[in-house]
Order: C-alpha cells, then sequence, then structure tokens
C-alpha cells in the first residue's frame, strides 16, 4: 500500500456528518417532489388543460419551468451558493425578505396541507374505507415529519436509496398493465389543441416544488451548478414518468372516460396483472406509493420547517417539527365536502403559488441584475 | 448520572442525553477529570528497606488468608532480597530456573548486581517497578516481582502463567472455506493472531488498562498507514472518558464506547474471527480486543460490514453472490414475512391466489383466535425455544426439538390453536433469520419483526411501508463513529462497491472513502500503473507488428 492523501486530504469534510448532499440525492428528490404527482389526483388538472395530449401539457409545464429553474441557478451561482434567501436579502433588505418568503411560506403550508389532506382522503377511499381520513391524515404528517426532522441530508438519502426501487416499480407497472392500453385512444394526438399548451402556463405551480430546492442551496456539494443538473435531471425524470404515467392513463381507461376517474393511478393499478397466477397486486404498488409518498411530504415539511426557522429566527431546527405538525393538522380538519370542492381549493393554490413564486422570483432577479448592472451587484459565476 | 456536567439543560436536551450515550457525549470533561485525578493520587514509592514492602505486600494480599500467595526469602549478593508470587498463575518452574536458581549461584565475594544488567538472570523480560501500586499490579497480573533491601525499586518478571484456552473453532461464525481459528480469552494470544495475519510493520497494537481494582487490558489496533487518525483519536478519547470512570468491570467495551446506546442497531462489528478482523483492518477500520472476551469490536461499522460474512471472500464470484443473494432475501423474510402474512390475509385478501386464499381459510376454520394473536404467540414461542435452546444443558439439548416440533408444531395444529400455514410462515421467517452472520444484526431483525408485526396488523401494507420508511430514514441518519450506516451508497462515497454484491477480486482494488482513509487503493498505486502501463505498450507492440506485417504482406504482393 502507498499512502495517497496528504494530513490535509484527511481533514476534508466528512461526506457521511458533513450535512450536505450531492448530485444523486438533489436528483432522487426532485424526482420524488414531481414524479410522485403523476400518481395522486394531480393528472386531472393536465387532463383538463391538454385532453388526449395530457401527456404533453405534462412535458409542456416542465419546459415552462425550465427557464425559471435556469434563473434560480443563476442567482443561486452569483450570491456564491449561500443560497436564494441571502441574495434576495441583498436586494429586498431584511423586511423585504421576510416578506416575500413569508408569503412562499403560507402558500408552501397550504399546499403541505391539501395535498396530505388529498392522499389521506385517496387512502380512505381507496383502501381503508373504515378508517378515519382524519387519523391517515395525521400517520402520514407524523411519519413525513420524522422524516423530515432528521434533516436534509436523510431525506436526500433516504430518496436517493428508493429511487431505484421507484422506478422499478413503475416498469412493472408497466409491464404488468401492457395487454390492456389501447394506444389508439390518445389521438388525437393533439388533444384540445393549443388549450394543452397554454393551460399549464396557469399552473405553473405545479412544478414548483423543484424551486423549493433553491432554498437550501448551499448545502450541495457543489452549489448551483448541482443545484441545476439535479433539478433538469430529476425533473424531467419526474416529467417523463408523469407523461407516461398520463399516457397510460388514456390509453387504459380511454378518452373522456379518464376525466372521470379520481385516482387513475390506484385504478391502473388494480388492473396490472402478470400472467394468471399473479393478479390484484394493487396493496404491493400501495406498499411503494405509500413510502414514495413519504419522502415527498417529507421534502414539503422539511422546507415548511427550513423556512420557518428562517423566519422565526429559531435556533434549533428540530424543536419546531412537532408544533408544525400540531398546526398542521389542525389546518387539515377543515370539513371537507366533495372532490369538487377539493379539486377547488387545489387549483386556486396552485393559481395562488404561481402568481406569488414565480413573479417574486423574477423580481429578485430584476432587482439583482439592476443592482449588478450599477456595480455594486456580486460577480456573476456562469452556471 | 453522577458526572453529568451541572447546569440546567431543556426538555430537548435532556432527551438527546437520555438517548446517546453520557460516556461518549461528556468525554472531555471526564477526559479533564482524569487528568486532574492522576496528578493529585498519591504514589507510595517503595520502602527503602525491605520489612515494610515486605508488610504492606503481606497486610494487601493477605497472606495468612491466601494460601496461592507466595513469598520466598533470597539473598541477593549481600542483600536480603523477597520473591512474591501467586501460585498457579505464574510459572513456578520458570521462576525457579530463571530467578532462583541464578541468584543462589552467585559466587563473586558477595557484590550485588543490578537485576536488569545482571546476564545470570535469564527471564526475558524484566520490568522496573518504582511504586508499591505497580507492584501490586504485576503481582495480580501473575508477573513474579523481586524486592532487594536498600533499593528504592522492585522487578517484575514476565513469567505469567495464567491458565487459558486453547485457539479453536470459532463457534459463532462457521465457514465452509476459510480459516477455522478464533479469538480466545486471553489478551496476548489475540494479539499474536492478529500479527500473524496482518504482516505489516504498519499495525500499532496500543494496550491500555481500564479500572483501579480489578483491571481490564483494553488493545486498540490498526494499520498506521491506512486509518483515519481522527478516527483513532475519536476511539481513544472514548476509552479515556471510561477509564476516568474506573469501572471495577468493564463487561463489554462496545457498550461503553457506542454513541446510542438505545439503538437497535449495533454500531460496532464484533467477531470471533481474527481474519475478518485483519480485513477490516486492511479497510482502515481500528480493532479493539478486550481482556477476557474472545471477540474482536471493529469500529466503524456500517450495515454492509454486519450483513457481509467471512466466506463471502473465500468463495469465487459466483457462489459468493449467489450466497449473498440468498442472505439478502433472508434478510427480508425476517424482517417481513409475519407483517406480509398478516397483512394479505386480513387486508389485501384479494391478492392471494383463489385456492390459497381457500386453503389458508380453510385451516384457520378452527382457530379460535385473530390472525394476529396467533402469529405473536407462534412467534413468542419460537423465541422461547431459541432461547431455551441456548441456555440448556446439551446433555438434553435434543429435547428443544422435540417440545419444538412436536408440542408446539404438531400438537398446537392438532389441538386447533394455529393454522398449518402458520406454522410454515413462522418456520421459514426462524429458518431466514440464522442465515444473518452478525448476533446484533440477528437480533435486531428478530425484535424488529414484532414492529412490522403491529404495523401490518395496523394499517396491512400501508402500516409496512409507513414502518420501513420511517426504519430506512433512522438508518440512513444513523452513525457509526462519524461513517453513515449506509455508506458507500448513501452518501455515496467511492468503494470497491462491495456491497449486496462484490467485484472479481482483482477489482477490488479501491478502498472504503467514507472512512476517509489516508490510502486510496488497495494496490501500490505506481505498480498499478506500470502493470497496466506495461501491458498496453505490449498491446500497442503487437498491434504496430501486426500493422507491419500487414503492410509488408501487402507490399510482398
Amino acid at each position: 500500500m502507498k499512502p495517497g492523501l496528504s494530513e490535509a486530504a484527511l481533514h476534508r469534510p466528512n461526506p457521511s456528518s458533513n450535512e450536505q448532499i450531492g448530485l444523486r440525492e438533489l436528483l432522487a428528490m426532485s424526482f420524488f417532489l414531481l414524479g410522485l404527482k403523476g400518481t395522486d389526483t394531480t393528472p386531472e388538472f393536465w387532463i383538463t388543460f391538454g385532453g388526449n395530449a395530457a401527456w404533453m401539457s405534462a412535458l409542456a409545464g416542465f419546459a415552462y419551468v425550465l427557464p425559471f429553474l435556469w434563473l434560480t441557478a443563476r442567482l443561486l451561482s452569483a450570491a456564491g451558493d449561500r443560497g436564494i434567501w441571502a441574495l434576495a436579502e441583498d436586494v429586498l433588505g431584511g423586511g423585504g425578505v421576510r416578506l416575500v418568503f413569508g408569503l412562499w411560506l403560507i402558500l408552501f403550508l397550504l399546499a403541505t396541507v391539501l395535498n396530505v389532506r388529498a392522499y389521506a382522503l385517496l387512502l380512505e377511499v381507496m383502501f381503508f374505507s373504515k378508517t378515519p381520513g382524519v387519523f391517515l391524515y395525521g400517520l402520514f404528517l407524523i411519519v413525513a415529519g420524522y422524516v423530515a426532522a432528521k434533516g436534509i441530508e436523510t431525506v436526500g438519502r433516504l430518496a436517493s436509496l428508493l429511487l431505484p426501487y421507484a422506478l422499478l416499480g413503475y416498469v412493472a407497472l408497466f409491464v404488468g398493465i401492457f395487454d390492456v392500453l389501447d394506444y389508439r385512444e390518445i389521438y388525437p394526438l393533439l388533444g384540445t389543441g393549443e388549450k394543452a399548451f397554454t393551460g399549464p402556463l396557469t399552473h405553473l405551480a405545479l412544478y414548483v416544488d423543484l424551486l423549493y430546492l433553491a432554498l437550501v442551496a448551499d448545502r450541495y456539494v457543489g452549489g448551483a451548478r448541482t443545484y441545476w443538473r439535479g433539478v433538469v435531471l430529476g425533473g424531467g425524470l419526474g416529467a417523463l414518468s408523469i407523461a407516461a404515467l398520463l399516457f397510460v392513463y388514456i390509453a387504459a381507461f380511454g378518452y373522456p372516460a379518464v376525466n372521470g376517474l379520481v385516482y387513475p393511478f390506484q385504478q391502473l393499478t388494480r388492473l396490472a396483472h402478470f400472467g394468471w397466477y399473479i393478479n390484484h397486486v394493487e396493496a404491493i404498488f400501495l406498499a411503494i406509493w405509500a413510502i414514495a409518498a413519504v419522502v415527498h411530504f417529507a421534502i414539503y415539511l422539511y422546507f415548511d420547517l427550513w423556512l420557518l426557522q428562517v423566519l422565526l429566527g429559531a435556533g434549533a431546527f428540530q424543536r419546531l417539527t412537532i408544533p408544525l405538525i400540531g398546526l398542521l393538522f389542525v389546518a387539515g380538519l377543515y370539513p371537507y365536502r366533495s372532490f369538487t370542492s377539493q379539486y377547488a381549493y387545489r387549483d386556486a393554490k396552485l393559481i395562488l403559488l404561481t402568481a406569488v413564486v414565480f413573479p417574486s422570483l423574477i423580481l429578485i432577479g430584476v432587482l439583482y441584475y439592476r443592482k449588478a448592472r450599477r456595480g455594486s451587484g456580486r460577480g456573476r459565476r456562469r452556471v | 448520572m453522577f458526572f453529568l456536567p451541572r447546569q440546567t439543560l431543556t426538555a430537548g436536551e435532556v432527551l438527546a442525553v437520555w438517548r446517546k450515550n453520557p460516556l461518549v457525549t461528556h468525554r472531555d470533561e471526564l477526559k479533564r477529570r482524569t487528568e486532574a485525578k492522576k496528578k493529585t493520587q498519591p504514589q507510595t514509592p517503595i520502602p527503602r528497606r525491605l520489612a515494610p514492602a515486605i508488610r504492606r505486600l503481606e497486610a494487601t494480599f493477605h497472606f495468612q488468608a491466601n494460601d496461592d500467595f507466595r513469598r520466598r526469602e533470597l539473598v541477593y549478593g549481600r542483600r536480603a532480597a523477597a520473591l512474591f508470587y501467586f501460585r498457579g498463575i505464574a510459572d513456578e518452574d520458570q521462576i525457579e530456573r530463571a530467578i532462583i536458581r541464578p541468584i543462589s549461584l552467585i559466587k563473586d565475594g558477595g557484590r550485588t548486581h543490578d537485576p536488569l544488567r545482571d546476564q545470570r538472570l535469564t527471564a526475558l523480560d524484566i520490568v522496573v517497578l518504582e511504586t508499591m501500586e505497580a507492584v501490586e499490579n504485576a503481582l495480580v497480573d501473575g508477573h513474579p516481582v523481586l524486592l532487594i533491601d536498600r533499593l528504592r525499586r522492585a522487578y517484575a518478571f514476565n513469567l505469567d502463567d495464567y491458565p487459558v484456552r486453547n485457539i479453536d473453532k470459532p463457534t459463532n461464525e462457521n465457514v465452509l472455506k476459510g480459516p477455522q481459528e478464533g479469538f480466545t480469552e486471553r489478551l496476548e494470544t489475540n494479539i499474536a493472531l492478529l500479527r500473524r495475519y496482518v504482516r505489516s510493520p504498519d499495525l500499532i497494537v496500543r494496550r491500555r488498562e481500564i479500572g483501579q481494582k480489578n483491571r481490564t487490558g483494553i488493545v486498540v489496533a490498526y494499520i498506521q498507514s491506512l486509518a483515519n487518525p481522527h478516527l483513532v483519536a475519536d476511539i481513544e478519547s472514548r476509552l479515556d472518558a471510561i477509564e476516568a470512570l474506573e469501572y471495577d468491570w468493564v463487561k463489554s467495551v462496545e457498550q461503553l464506547i457506542e454513541e446510542r446506546p438505545y439503538s437497535l442497531l449495533p454500531s460496532m462489528l464484533t467477531t470471533e474471527r481474527p481474519d475478518r478482523a485483519m480485513a477490516h483492518l486492511m479497510e482502515g477500520h481500528v480493532v479493539i480486543l478486550q481482556d477476557n472476551l474472545p471477540y474482536a469490536f471493529i469500529a466503524p461499522a456500517t450495515y454492509w460490514n454486519v450483513f457481509h460474512a467471512s466466506e463471502d471472500h473465500y468463495q469465487r464470484l459466483p457462489y459468493a453472490w449467489f450466497i449473498r443473494s440468498i442472505r439478502t432475501i433472508a434478510f427480508f423474510l425476517t424482517l417481513l414475512t409475519p407483517g406480509l402474512y398478516i397483512a394479505a390475509t386480513n387486508y389485501h385478501v384479494e391478492m392471494i391466489p383463489l385456492d390459497l386464499l381457500m386453503s389458508i381459510s380453510g385451516s384457520r376454520e378452527v382457530v379460535p383466535f385473530p390472525a394476529v394473536l396467533e402469529v405473536f404467540l407462534m412467534e413468542l414461542s419460537f423465541e422461547l425455544i431459541r432461547e431455551a435452546s441456548v441456555r440448556i444443558p446439551s446433555q438434553i439439548g435434543p429435547t428443544i426439538g422435540i417440545v419444538g416440533a412436536l408440542i408446539l408444531g404438531q400438537a398446537a395444529v392438532q389441538a386447533g390453536l394455529v393454522s398449518p400455514i402458520l406454522v410454515i410462515v413462522v418456520a421459514i421467517t426462524g429458518l431466514a433469520s440464522f442465515t444473518q452472520p452478525d448476533l446484533s444484526l440477528n437480533l435486531a431483525l428478530r425484535i424488529g419483526r414484532f414492529a412490522f408485526l403491529v404495523a401490518s396488523a395496523l394499517l396491512g401494507f400501508l402500516g409496512l411501508s409507513l414502518l420501513l420508511a420511517v426504519t430506512l430514514a433512522y438508518a440512513v441518519s444513523f452513525k457509526s463513529f462519524g461513517v453513515g450506516y449506509y455508506a458507500p451508497w448513501a452518501p455515496y462515497t467511492p468503494s470497491s462497491q462491495d456491497v449486496f454484491l462484490r467485484r472479481p477480486a482483482p477489482e477490488e482494488t479501491t478502498l472504503p472513502q467514507a472512512l476517509l482513509l489516508r490510502t486510496k487503493t488497495r494496490l501500490d498505486a505506481s505498480g498499478f500503473f506500470a502493470l497496466f502501463g506495461r501491458l498496453s505498450r505490449r498491446r500497442a507492440e503487437k498491434r504496430t507488428q501486426a500493422e507491419g506485417a500487414g503492410r509488408s504482406g501487402r507490399v510482398g504482393r
């Protein structure tokens, strides 16, 4: 054996405990943030926009978000990988940054409540009709909260460990339903026409989760560059999986019949079979989906906690977990009336998120570059 | 705990202290106390006259009451001397040959020599002692001690002869192919075994003793050119903390230096195989040996370390892959089979093929208990049998088989207490659990399966998956001496990818960098490149020759 490292190299950050994550973790987190949306009630939005071309709508939506991701990555790079908060503070000042990110937090919390509640409702309707939805809602919050409280290191590593199995699950599902697909259903190819491509513009918030990840860019090995590669590759993989699922939903259930299905993924898993003997395997897909959902909401809760901690100036991150979960649980007890109202709530939330997050990002970008032009900005680096 | 610093702690901090080992969290404070104590602790110098020294030793060792404490009065040159030792733990033949006979044969006019320079004293190892405490320690360690009148020093001869067990086959880590010897209870033998496997001048063996009245020998071994010095320092500082408390009896050093005593996951690998200890030393781990314990503790230990067996590397690649695959399947069977059975039969009956479902329902028809209670009772019975089989005297060992198979299996089914299918489920779970090579991991899985049983009884597959997510999150956040439990997977770090499967032996060249080793590869880098450089040169020469031949051929044609 020949000593290959210098003494200085021994002092490099320990990858196990430096509380940083790399491209693999970020890619997996992006995938779980976006990819899972194809398996809940979100496909209804894309199907409404695009009809038969819903799968194209999903991809178009991702394409529309790419410039914002690019802008975010540029800003992160300009901020010297300190995170978007630090850069926003430079251009908006202490009060401005609190106002903008306070709004972000409120909307993130709203999204968390509505989405977790929607998942609990899904479980109640499809699998646990005798179990109170509130119990499932609370359980999901506790489990996801536990994972989130462990920090981004744990969330990222858990996501990276589970990503291959999630992808394997998708492949298994596609193999399992291969013989029930009728590809003619996806025609007319352009579906509802131009609406298939303009519709997602008002609901860019369907992809807003990828911007959450910019909040903690200082935790990424490689900073802005890793962020850009992670969200593009992971988000792209997620968008592709959504598109593939939408394609399969339409091919399996037909259009417009698919529009009447509230939970197409779960219905699809009921159709999956492998030969004559292995059938009715939706429980196995439920297990995979539930783990993926835990990761998905753990990321949500992590960013909720992170924003709350920064806004309150709280010391320990974990101390906020129990109060936040309690708050979200109480907020999620709103009376449930119908699927239509649930859909309307989520629609309003998406429009609000789109109207707040994306313009505020543009505002930060414009202010930063104006400041930079005046010569007081920081040196910009290429992403 | 008395050694916790007195300060006001918040509820969260109290919880954190409860969850972590205070010996580890407060080690710096403990080390400071040890150093302060050492400064103030009085040491008794050896009296100039022999008589008071003898009186003190006789009083300390209860000379009148202790039949095996021996004193032999001698004359060394012109001076009176006394030799003390314990019969049975010191080699009396050697004492006579190497000490008493040479001293009694001195015929040089009564001149007293320095025993260290006395050529006639043939004992190999003579240690000079300056204090009475050191003399007492040497005596209980089995070393005969020579006290000489008007000398403020004593001499201990390394002639201990403690009864020890011979090197034997490992009892818990059997292999079909590979070395067949295990550690013993004697520290020196274990060090010798390590030295035999690691023939390198870089192997550092550092010995220390813990406790005042009853000292326990601890050895820390590592490869100097490989192990991260911060890791070694970390382990040493944890041992310093134990030393500060002067434990009279260290039962298992592992429990005193691990960070999370309540965790189901082991943070150190325990092995009774010197070859396994050597393999980890050569990957930059630190090995800790303890007196009177035929095991080595290896730190840090990742999931993969505890999951792998020694045999994996002695078997050829395809066989090793096969064995590991079986073990991986067994891992999940142990943890999940009872839970899966409950989830499938209680919540997701539609996934069971109809014929099988009818068979299960038929067999459960006469059983009066709900399935979950049935599983719980059978699993508990299996654990009872397993625990009894460890404690039962070997002469009546076969009784366990009769009790387990006939009474609990056949009779319970016939009495309608359990269904036959459940006996199969429990048998598969039990059988699978025996495949895990590490006892700690085995126990963790056995305990964990009860949690999965409860989760699946509550929410079927959803409960199983939620608990699995929590377990995985805990496991990836768990660290053993600062190294992630799932490294080199999560976090990803360069290694030979010896995880679920392994690479062919010649390709296992990268050392696991999760440990931040001093060295990156097992091979001498220059040798590696020289070899491949030569190969490529040879290839290039051949190509040139071939091209030349072709060209000349064409020219010839």
